[in-house]
């Protein structure tokens, strides 16, 4: 009987099917690609977080000040660590590329300075450090502040990283609402089905059934089908800028699982849910 | 025994059509009931509340004294499990065949034949119809739509059969063919409301006569036969 029940539900509702597929194509690819981005620039600002500092040149050769500097820097909740060079160690980095001949060593080490190296956690946090090193300078001018400017994308990333979440959860109930229409769409097309099916003794249950193996196995190859454009796209990807890495990488067994989770909702629990809610008012 | 029972039954069809009027009303089980009446009286709204495709705007009715605002879900299906039905508008599946019509009707009903496909292509048979199995229900003509939606019904061997104008499009003699088989089936035990402004049916002495008028019961005379 589900046959014949299908048959109807196919025939009928060719157009609202073919629109559910083509939909999820673009829709699962298009997630896929936002996690994508979203993961790489997470990877790209965890990875800079290591990398933000900012020198401090100290031409004042006084161990104390120094010393005095260092601790008043330390007591900074922003400053994650620091390390000092001396001008001896910075002889040492760099001696190879001076004219030994023309200047004794000891002239050449009078020329360097001491280098203070603070680490801080976050952009922000590096304004603070240049803000109060440039009220330093202004008292004392033989210390300055060598930083360069955050780089732009960093300031992006932490952008997307936001957007990233408001983005993801608009995407997901712009899907259950479509899901939930194409349903209205199919309850309206089949809807004298529907009502004969039911007054000659059937149970909704079976026509639910049938909705939902129609709409798995159509979410299935229409997943399937994205997927593959969506890696061949982070392959492609991934050869052109070489820190991009793919997600999922299902050799990992914890990203096959999240991906599992994930495929299991998309396609399984949203559309069963939709079903049933958009059946309650064509049940008689 | 009480098969059915309407107590102050009224429906009002949004914004203020009033379908039925404060029906009350009895069938017992083994009862042939015609209902008659103009066009726009409401018997077919009657029947749709019997078998539960309208719910009354207020009133209730029974089903073997249980109420229907009681019942389940479960319970209206194994209801209409029970029910043979012509529909007015027939309810045919118009994309399947008329074989895979009333096939879906017999494992709705629940029965379980043999040689299901010989029990259908047999009663096509008292119907002239079995050469027609195989065509789609879209393909037939109005009297032989009509008449599959007879066989759809009859072919559950249903205990309450309820029928809305089942002769509409028929011609005389598979009038008379038809109410015969309404009779036995009633001789049999089965408990039969026929909606109907048929003359022919109408001058026949059967069971019990309800005239509608306007939503409201204007005649409910038992007739003997």
């Amino acid at each position: 009987m589900l046959r014949y029940l299908g048959k109807i539900e196919l025939k009928r509702s060719f157009i609202q099917y073919s629109m559910l597929f083509l939909f999820f194509i673009f829709w699962n690819f298009y997630l896929l690609t936002f996690f994508f981005l979203f993961v790489n620039t997470q990877n790209f600002l965890s990875f800079y977080k290591n990398y933000l500092w900012a020198d401090i040149v100290v031409y004042e050769k006084k161990s104390e000040t120094i010393k005095k500097l260092t601790t008043e820097l330390k007591n900074f909740e922003y400053v994650k660590n620091l390390k000092i060079f001396s001008p001896e160690e910075l002889y040492q980095k760099t001696k190879f590329e001076l004219p030994s001949a023309l200047f004794s060593e000891e002239e050449i080490l009078s020329f360097f300075p001491y280098v203070i190296r603070v680490y801080v956690y976050s952009v922000k946090d590096l304004y603070s450090l240049k803000k109060y090193i440039n009220f330093l300078s202004s008292l004392n001018p033989s210390i300055k502040l060598i930083s360069e400017k955050p780089l732009k994308i960093f300031h992006l990333g932490s952008i997307f990283s936001k957007i990233f979440y408001i983005l993801i959860f608009v995407w997901f109930a712009f899907y259950f609402f479509f899901l939930y229409l194409i349903n209205q769409s199919l309850n309206e097309a089949l809807k004298d089905q529907t009502q004969t099916f039911l007054l000659l003794g059937g149970g909704a249950f079976k026509l639910k059934l049938l909705r939902n193996f129609f709409f798995i196995s159509i979410l299935f190859i229409a997943c399937i089908i994205s997927s593959l454009c969506y890696f061949s796209f982070a392959k492609y990807m991934h050869l052109i800028f070489n820190f991009f890495e793919i997600y999922p990488d299902f050799s990992k067994s914890e990203h096959l699982y999240y991906f599992l989770v994930y495929i299991s909702f998309v396609i399984v629990l949203i559309p069963v849910i939709t079903v049933h809610l958009s059946y309650k008012k064509y049940e008689i | 025994m009480s098969l059915f029972k309407l107590e102050k039954v009224s429906k009002i069809y949004p914004p203020y059509f009033k379908a039925l009027h404060n029906i009350n009303l009895r069938i017992n089980t083994g009862d042939f009931v015609l209902l008659t009446g103009p066009t726009g009286a409401g018997k077919t709204t009657l029947l749709k509340l019997i078998y539960k495709e309208e719910i009354p705007s207020s009133g209730e009715i029974f089903f073997e004294n249980k109420p229907y605002s009681e019942l389940q879900h479960k319970d209206i299906v194994k209801l209409r499990q029970k029910l043979g039905i012509v529909f007015q508008d027939l309810k045919l599946f118009l994309d399947l065949t008329v074989y895979e019509n009333i096939k879906i009707s017999l494992v709705l009903a629940g029965k379980k034949i043999k040689n299901m496909k010989f029990y259908i292509y047999e009663f096509l048979e008292r119907f002239n119809l079995a050469h027609k199995a195989q065509k789609k229900v879209k393909e037939l003509s109005g009297g032989e739509q009509q008449k599959v939606g007879v066989i759809r019904a009859l072919i559950r061997e249903p205990k309450i059969l309820i029928a809305d104008e089942p002769t509409g499009n028929l011609d005389p003699q598979s009038i008379k063919e038809i109410l015969e088989i309404f009779k036995e089936l009633n001789k049999n035990g089965t408990t039969i409301i026929l909606a109907t402004h048929d003359p022919f049916i109408l001058k026949q002495k059967i069971g019990k006569l309800i005239v509608l008028s306007r939503g409201e019961i204007v005649k409910n005379v038992e007739v003997s036969w």
